[in-house]
């Protein structure tokens, strides 16, 4: 086996090099967009041999890990689609129970609670501190229920158009804005009580 | 008259997609009257910047593990299998 410090082309699309070399990054991006470890074990094992398969046409315009992100990235899509065609129409349904806590934030007359109203954010420029700010980022969207979060996670995250998000996931423009609206609040209130609210101003 | 709910669902919505002038209209009377909502919009919106950036490049970072060195083992022996 080539070793590591061979910088030739070979070595460069050699598949062992490509596990200790890009492994743990296609891994964790997997795992961010699907909060499934062995999901994304799985896919990132695909892609490598997706990748092994058409390694000719890495022509080298881009860096090896942006080529092998961007197969990913269409594994990814293709795991939304299907996880979405796969639910039952009554569990896609079941948005009550997830309602009930954005609900709860409101009055009868749809007003903020007083206690949960968004109060003034610290400076966010304060949250340069990048690798804490994801963590606790990472924390809020794993704390969104898994519909929710698959669509926060395609528009805000992969910024990708709601009519494409509508297609891939198989839903309603009404539904997709009704579920990224939860989600917004949901994420929004969250990170608010883990980082940018003020402190001691009895939040939860 | 729009209340917040309706008002943080416009805000929302005006992320997505394009609000009639109607709908616009009445969430900036809103806006204009209440700082919660006020609030609310500026907030999601600078969180959809820092997610954008966590999606481009939260994957290089250390604060989540990487794969473990049994499943590296693994995906090494299927791809050499193939190879």
């Amino acid at each position: 086996m080539d070793n590591a410090e061979n910088t030739s082309p070979a070595a460069a699309i050699d598949p062992e090099h490509w596990v200790d070399e890009h492994g743990d990054a296609l891994y964790r991006y997997a795992l961010i967009r699907l909060r499934d470890p062995e999901r994304a074990e799985d896919i990132v094992q695909e892609t490598f041999a997706a990748a092994l398969k058409a390694r000719e046409y890495f022509a080298g315009r881009s860096s090896e890990r942006t080529w092998l992100i961007g197969i990913l990235k269409r594994k990814i899509i293709d795991t939304y689609r299907k996880r979405w065609r796969e639910v039952p129409a009554t569990e896609l349904a079941a948005g009550v129970e997830e309602d009930q806590i954005v609900q709860s934030l409101f009055d009868e007359r749809g007003h903020w609670q007083q206690r949960y109203g968004p109060s003034s954010w610290a400076d966010p420029s304060a949250a340069i501190k990048e690798e804490q700010f994801f963590e606790v980022l990472n924390g809020c969207l794993g704390a969104l229920p898994g519909r929710l979060a698959d669509a926060f996670t395609l528009r805000e995250i992969d910024n990708i158009p709601s009519n494409e998000i509508c297609q891939i996931l198989g839903i309603t423009p009404t539904n997709l804005w009704a579920m990224l609206h939860r989600a917004r609040v949901r994420l929004r209130q969250c990170m608010e009580a883990k980082w940018f609210g003020r402190e001691g101003d009895g939040k939860p | 008259m729009t209340n917040c709910r309706q008002s943080s669902e416009l805000s929302s919505q005006s992320l997505d997609r394009k609000l009639s002038i109607r709908q616009w209209l009445a969430l900036h009377i809103h806006i204009g009257l209440c700082p919660f909502c006020k609030r609310f919009g500026q907030h999601i919106a600078i969180l959809r910047g820092f997610c954008n950036r966590f999606g481009e490049r939260a994957h290089e970072h250390d604060f989540m593990t990487g794969m473990s060195d049994e499943a590296k083992q693994r995906i090494k022996q299927a791809l050499k299998t193939r190879n």
